[in-house]
């Protein structure tokens, strides 16, 4: 083997090396989760998100674009519509609001959806740390729900994970939307201590 | 039209001594010279004119610095972002635009004192005679019996010629890519390779410079077979693997800067595109109507012209150009017409069309009232110039 043989080998090998790493770097980004989920997973709309002064006990009015300060961003929702906003499987397949404080202790959750279609008569699980519920909406019109939490662990999110997500072609055939609806979230609103009688 | 019918053998030019004072090479610098100096009037004339009587504005060369020339501006004067801040929802960075073109551009501000805009300018000004006269040689190694003046002038008066005008990064890579494909047309693999990687450090589709490469390693056979040539078998996969090296050390400076290799892509989310079915996107454009189905077609016709290319033995450059315009169509339409009017291997195409003076005398004055047309749109604010 030439020196000048040699030299192409050790520059194929020292390139073919070179691509592996950045092959490897490119697909594990050194990133914030919410960078994460606006850029690479395109799971959130929420990228440069405007708080107002009140908190989640105040309620939260998902029509709004001014969110609570304790939110940090949503996930697996698009965009705000009059009513409130669509969860959309093909962003994320539940929908998780964020947060910047941890939730701790006795918790109520008061949270107002609707259903698609398909996912009425099916189960939405509602999850605050480890601990989850249940909840079946009986048809597709707007409805109330309450959950009193216990957290001994902090939580950093809320989460929902309706199970019949779908696009609307699936219900309406005139509406060939390619996003996967199916629930429309409302309100919400987190308030410490154990739920009112 | 005496231009048009004059009778050119590219290959009897090639091996010809030179005819009078000039040899065959430098009246090709003299035609680029030329086609650049009256493109540069002419716009220049152009750009007075309609900004007096269409608009009532005086504007000059500098005017034509909008959209990604101001980008490409952010990028010379202040580098990369760290962090997506820019456009009202704050979620875009400059990240999208590829370093090469404003590092040159950055040369003019830094060492003569140039603004932003001027420097974006310059540089794709004098890039411009370059692309002219590599595509001239360009089209005559393929042995295309055109005149200088008409392969020139399909380069210097394209109805998307303007982006040599504008401080975008079209015409350095025009030059990047018709040097690459013409060193490898001559087997000259290395400095193939590394004006490819150039190419890839300018716009992401300078990676599929790959194909064309590959294609030519598969067509040489075995010629480079004989024990005494090992080593230089070795040339070609060494030029094919430096080809993606200017994107991907654009990727690691990204990453040092946000801690994202792709950034490059993943701000395209800020620009509303996503990662889609091209032939959903096509098949969307030609159902919007309007400046979607005009682009939707002019991808139709570039994907024509590579089946024509692929049909016509130039099977590398078919898969290139198919690759380069596969990769816009897989989020938009509008940005087409750039992929497509600023390829070498589309131009061939239209150099191989204008050879018969019916279809030159009907397509290249539509191509030059295109340029000037293009010029009116950039003005008067066209979202489909952009």
């Amino acid at each position: 083997m030439t020196g000048r043989t040699l030299f192409r080998v050790t520059l194929l090998v020292a390139l073919a090396a070179f691509y592996s790493v950045s092959a490897y770097v490119a697909l594990h980004p050194r990133v914030s989760e919410h960078y994460r989920d606006y850029y690479i997973r395109r799971a959130t709309t929420d990228w440069n998100v405007a708080r107002g002064t009140a908190r989640l006990a105040d309620g939260f009015d998902f029509a709004s674009t001014v969110y609570p300060q304790e939110v940090d961003y949503l996930r697996g929702l698009s965009l705000p519509e009059p009513w409130g906003r669509w969860s959309d499987a093909s962003m994320a397949p539940g929908v998780s609001i964020l947060l910047r404080e941890p939730l701790s202790g006795s918790l109520c959750l008061d949270v107002r959806f609707r259903a698609t279609p398909l996912q009425a008569g099916a189960p939405v699980m509602i999850r605050l740390g480890d601990q989850s519920t249940t909840v079946v909406p009986s048809d597709t019109e707007p409805r109330d729900y309450r959950i009193e939490a216990q957290l001994p662990q902090p939580a950093w999110s809320i989460d929902l994970e309706p199970s019949r997500p779908a696009p609307s072609g699936g219900w309406d055939p005139q509406n060939l939307n390619p996003r996967r609806f199916a629930i429309g979230l409302i309100r919400l609103q987190l308030r410490p201590g154990p739920c009112p009688g | 039209m005496s231009m048009l019918s004059t009778l050119y053998t590219p290959t009897a030019a090639r091996h010809d001594r030179p005819t009078g004072r000039l040899d065959v090479r430098w009246q090709k610098i003299l035609v680029a010279l030329a086609l650049s100096v009256v493109s540069e009037i002419a716009t220049w004339v152009f750009v007075r004119g309609y900004g007096y009587w269409v608009l009532g504005q005086s504007l000059g060369l500098r005017s034509l610095c909008r959209w990604d020339c101001f980008w490409y501006g952010s990028i010379v004067l202040y580098g990369y972002d760290a962090v997506p801040s820019r456009s009202p929802a704050s979620d875009a960075a400059n990240w999208a635009f590829y370093p090469l073109f404003p590092l040159l551009a950055g040369l003019w501000h830094r060492l003569a004192g140039f603004g932003f805009e001027d420097s974006l300018i310059i540089t794709g000004t004098l890039a411009l005679p370059v692309c002219i006269y590599l595509f001239i040689e360009f089209v005559d190694e393929d042995d295309i019996a055109v005149s200088p003046w008409v392969s020139g002038s399909l380069v210097a008066f394209g109805p998307y010629s303007l982006y040599a005008r504008t401080g975008y990064s079209e015409p350095v890579y025009f030059a990047l890519c018709t040097g690459a494909l013409l060193a490898l047309r001559r087997n000259r693999w290395l400095a193939a390779g590394l004006l490819a990687a150039a190419c890839s450090a300018t716009r992401l589709v300078g990676v599929f410079l790959v194909l064309p490469m590959l294609a030519h390693l598969v067509g040489r056979g075995d010629r480079a077979s004989g024990p005494s040539e090992r080593g230089a078998r070795l040339e070609p996969l060494l030029a094919i693997a430096l080809v993606p090296l200017g994107v991907t050390l654009f990727g690691w400076y990204l990453y040092g800067r946000s801690g994202d290799m792709l950034a490059f892509a993943h701000i395209q989310v800020a620009w509303g595109r996503s990662l889609q079915n091209p032939l959903v996107v096509w098949w969307q454009g030609v159902h919007d109507g309007g400046w979607p189905r005009v682009f939707a077609l002019q991808a139709g016709l570039a994907l024509l012209a590579a089946a024509y290319l692929c049909g016509s033995r130039r099977i590398g450059y078919g898969a290139y150009l198919a690759a380069a315009v596969m990769l816009p169509l897989c989020s938009s339409v509008w940005s087409i017409p750039r992929y497509v009017f600023w390829q070498p291997v589309f131009l061939l195409v239209l150099a191989d069309l204008v050879r018969w003076p019916p279809l030159a005398r009907i397509l290249l004055p539509l191509l030059w009232a295109g340029y000037f047309l293009m010029i009116a749109a950039w003005f008067s604010g066209q979202r489909f110039v952009v």
